[in-house]
């Protein structure tokens, strides 16, 4: 057995040492002489260690190992190098790549319509385009964009003949109206392109539901109302008008508007109306027929005519299906009859009044000794000639109205502009 | 003491540009030593030849992110050379599911070579089994140090422990294999002094 216990590590590797550089077991022996009993069976195996056979490499295999490094070494070349590898760069490639690719879907979904499967990749990238918008104008902006599209697809759903769904109609009516909130309150000097460009899509967008295959669905008639509201709002709207601004959401119709509106289908008026020669030496009352304007000939020589003179002002509008009060406190021709109604308008008169103008309905010429002031006639059934020496009231017709003479005096009121009330007050009191 | 040398350090700087004579001096620098250093982890020498090929495509795939170092290149070359070798080795072995204290080191050519030292014979077969009893920790040191002829620094590099260590592990192995082959011995041959190469 040998004890090994009082070699040190230092002593071995220092006898190790000494035999790779040509000591032979006697020269390590007699440098530990105190130690060459255990010495002895370790220093045979280090002498006896180096004739161990070893393992040689054969040279095809050599060769074979060698072909494989230098191809690897070659198919490394023809790889990009440097900077091209590095980790940051792959990782702003990936970046890069991924953008591209959620772009590209971001695109093909553009087109997409509510009922496809990417029309919420569509409205989320329309959302978060919103969400990084912090500029009023450019919000202003996206909302009318994005209003547009959803027109879009409606009108592509309606054309296609699909069902459009009524949350498409509201977000298109809403996002129209958040375009118009932000309008509204966007700086006066900033605000005029985008109500211009407002007032634009909105009537392009009831032209469109007026005409064509849209104006056969039911279903848009009441996003049609609305959109002419909201164009009438618009309208009204002042622009770079101060800090007051009406501040309401366009959409919802509101009482008091008056300016007319496009009907969805228009539809022929049922009314006896036939042309009408109005002799008109003044001004003239209001004419029956409300929302057409007509022009209105010189007096033409009929086969029955009515001598109707008029020798004082006129008053009273002759329009308006509907009954109507309206006081009168001068001197007032009465009224110029209605058009197309036949119902009668009952006008309080507390002054000297002269006769009526015609009625439109009668259908049959009457001779009606005037000595007061006439109003002019609706449309009467046969076309009348009615020699007007005074001043008649206004026109029915908010349109234009070419006014032929103006031969007498004392004329009140002679407008084609719209009206509320009566004008013609101005004379009142002058009539003999 | 170790000796820090930067002989390979313009060799392995014109390899990290893809020189391919750089390569192949790498190779002929290392490849037998590698080889040698590998059969005695392996065990046999078919598995080594592959091991060597796939060292060798490491080798060629991470030289470029070696950091060659301000001095004692060749240190520290040779010490990530042979660490890739170890992890190349564990992974092999973890592979074939096998335990490497397992693995005996074939000395195919054993009785080739012994017809060279034909009076050593016995003693050298006797040497070869009681190697394969080492751990393989200590079988690589013991090789490294005598049959490759190292220093314990250099079998330190190789090995990837510090030189102390190497010294206690090449005296444990030593104690060992001088046990084995006492213990191999007929009782009457055991106080017999072997005849060592002169």
């Amino acid at each position: 057995m040998i004890e090994s216990s009082s070699l040190s590590d230092t002593i071995i590797d220092d006898c190790a040492e000494r035999i790779r550089h040509g000591a032979s077991l006697d020269d390590c022996l007699n440098a530990y002489p105190s130690l060459a009993h255990e010495l002895e069976p370790l220093l045979t195996i280090m002498f006896q260690a180096p004739m161990l056979p070893v393992p040689k490499l054969r040279p095809e295999v050599r060769a074979r190992v060698r072909r494989q490094m230098l191809q690897a070494v070659r198919s490394r070349q023809a790889k990009p190098q440097g900077w091209f590898r590095t980790p940051l760069l792959r990782f702003a490639l990936a970046f890069v790549a991924t953008f591209f690719a959620l772009g590209s879907g971001l695109a093909a979904a553009q087109t997409s319509l509510p009922d496809s499967p990417l029309y919420g990749v569509k409205r989320a990238g329309e959302e978060l385009r919103l969400q990084l918008t912090s500029d009023p104008k450019a919000r202003a902006g996206l909302y009318l964009e994005y209003s547009e599209v959803r027109f879009n697809e409606i009108v592509a759903l309606s054309n296609a003949g699909r069902p459009v769904p009524e949350s498409l109609l509201d977000q298109c009516a809403e996002q129209r109206d958040l375009a118009w909130q932000t309008i509204v309150d966007l700086e006066p000097s900033a605000e005029g392109a985008l109500q211009q460009r407002y007032v634009s899509m909105t009537e392009h967008r009831i032209a469109a539901l007026s005409t064509g295959p849209l104006a056969q669905s039911p279903v848009l008639e009441q996003f049609l109302a609305h959109e002419q509201a909201a164009l009438n709002a618009a309208q009204q709207h002042p622009v770079d008008s101060g800090p007051e601004k009406p501040n309401k959401p366009p959409g919802k119709p509101a009482a008091t508007e008056t300016v007319p509106v496009q009907t969805r289908t228009p539809k022929p008026e049922p009314t006896h109306a036939k042309p009408t020669a109005r002799p008109d030496n003044g001004n003239n009352g209001n004419n029956g027929n409300p929302g057409k304007p007509t022009a209105q000939p010189e007096p033409r020589d009929t086969g029955k005519p009515t001598a109707q003179p008029d020798n004082s002002n006129n008053g009273n509008p002759g329009n308006n299906g509907k009954p109507t009060a309206q006081p009168d406190n001068g001197n007032n021709g009465n009224n110029g009859n209605n058009g197309d109604t036949g119902k009668p308008t009952a006008q309080p008169d507390n002054g000297n009044n002269g006769n009526n103008g015609n009625n439109g309905d009668t259908g049959k010429p009457t001779a009606q000794p005037d000595n007061g002031n006439n109003g002019n006639n609706g449309d009467t059934g046969k076309p009348t000639a009615q020699p007007d020496n005074g001043n008649n009231g206004n026109n029915g017709n908010p349109a234009s109205q070419p006014e032929t003479s103006e031969k007498s005096g004392n004329n009140s009121n002679s407008t084609n502009e719209p009206v509320h009330e009566n004008k013609s007050d101005e004379n009142k009191g002058k009539h003999p | 003491m170790v000796v820090r040398t930067d002989t390979l350090a313009p060799i392995i700087l014109r390899a990290q540009q893809n020189d391919e004579d750089a390569y192949e001096q790498l190779y002929n620098l290392h490849a037998d030593k590698l080889f040698r250093y590998l059969c005695m982890r392996c065990g046999n020498a078919a598995l080594a030849e592959d091991a060597l090929g796939e060292l060798w495509l490491r080798l060629v795939q991470y030289l470029p992110s070696f950091r060659v170092p301000s001095s004692g290149t060749d240190q520290a070359f040779t010490a990530w050379l042979y660490t890739i070798a170890r992890n190349l080795i564990i992974d092999l072995v973890r592979s074939s599911k096998r335990d490497d204290r397992d693995i005996p080191i074939d000395f195919p050519a054993l009785e080739q070579d012994l017809d060279q030292h034909i009076d050593r014979r016995d003693d050298l077969r006797a040497l070869a089994t009681a190697v394969n009893h080492l751990t393989p920790e200590q079988r690589e040191v013991i090789l490294l140090r005598f049959r490759e002829e190292l220093s314990s620094s250099e079998v330190a590099v190789r090995v990837g422990r510090s030189e102390s260590a190497v010294k206690a592990l090449q005296h444990r192995a030593l104690g060992t294999l001088a046990r084995i082959i006492g213990d191999s011995r007929p009782d009457e041959h055991k106080h017999d002094r072997v005849i060592l190469p002169k």
